[in-house]
């Protein structure tokens, strides 16, 4: 059962972060910086962030048995942001030798995700 | 700066709508519209239902990997499991990446694999909780290895796999060559 809630979530999640990512790359000019994942990964982090604030009040330690934790915080934002994406993204900024847009997509993704999952665990 | 007024105005402009909507001629393709205060009709993503769903089965499944592997290293103080699925999913994603550069394959099996098997293994939520709470219990020796780890671990595996992807298409491609 557990498991079958955690892949509902993750399916949506997937599903919800591809078409975000293709309405990004349409709808907005496009840069050395892959503004699509990132747009997502931080929209996701505060989501995350905002789940365990109205859920929890705080992040959760012992959650593995409680299904909104199973849907929402391990399957629909787990899947929705993704890691393996903005891994081959850097690399491949590197590979150009784009290094300031390199170093900045790091920071981006990697600090403002932790960022805006900071600001929806206390925004309220 | 420039960058995230776009963003920002790429969601305001997104939210002052009258209607969001989905249509769905056949399976084989899905709109995504919404309507603007002028009522003019806007479509945002017009997709293949094939690929999306694809990409639903794919991220479930990636999903569920990444939930039993969290479940056997639960008992640990260092939030091990990420870290893990966050660099075998840069392999994989970097393997596939590099093998399609090569060699085509059906865009089914692509975005079935790369987007949802991939992108639903890895997350980047879960690595911005778990800093948040190393940060908040002051382990901070953790906390960089963890980031460090997550970060090196990813981008080098993300190399490696799409030289490794790279290969193994060129050897099928000689192999098919020789027949």
């Amino acid at each position: 059962m557990n498991v079958l809630l955690v892949a509902i979530g993750g399916g949506l999640g997937a599903v919800a972060r591809y078409l975000l990512g293709v309405w990004v790359k349409d709808n907005t000019k496009q840069r050395t910086i892959p503004t699509a994942m990132l747009s997502v990964n931080l929209l996701g982090a505060f989501g995350l962030g905002l789940f365990f604030h109205f859920m929890y009040g705080e992040i959760p330690e012992h959650a593995y048995e409680q299904r909104p934790y199973l849907i929402f915080g391990i399957g629909f934002f787990g899947a929705f942001t993704t890691f393996s994406t903005f891994s081959i993204e850097a690399v491949t900024l590197m590979q150009k030798q784009k290094w300031g847009p390199f170093f900045t997509y790091l920071l981006l993704t990697i600090g403002g995700s932790i960022l805006f999952f900071s600001l929806g665990l206390i925004i309220f | 700066m420039g960058l995230f007024l776009e963003m920002g105005i790429g969601l305001f402009s997104y939210f002052d709508t009258k209607r969001i909507g989905c249509r769905s001629k056949t399976t084989a393709s899905v709109t995504i519209f919404w309507k603007t205060s002028e009522g003019k009709r806007v479509s945002a993503v017009k997709k293949q239902g094939f690929i999306l769903i694809a990409i639903f089965i794919g991220g479930a499944l990636g999903t569920m990997f990444r939930y039993t592997i969290n479940l056997q290293v639960i008992h640990l103080l260092f939030p091990l499991g990420t870290v893990v699925e966050n660099v075998i999913g840069s392999l994989l994603l970097g393997a596939v990446t590099g093998y399609i550069l090569i060699k085509k394959i059906p865009v089914v099996l692509k975005e079935g694999i790369g987007v949802g098997f991939c992108g639903g293994f890895t997350t980047m939520s879960t690595l911005a909780a778990d800093t948040v709470h190393l940060v908040g219990e002051a382990h901070v020796e953790s906390l960089l290895v963890y980031i460090s780890v997550s970060l090196f671990g990813g981008l080098l595996a993300a190399f490696f796999g799409m030289k490794l992807g790279s290969v193994i298409a060129r050897s099928k491609q000689k192999e098919g060559a020789a027949e």
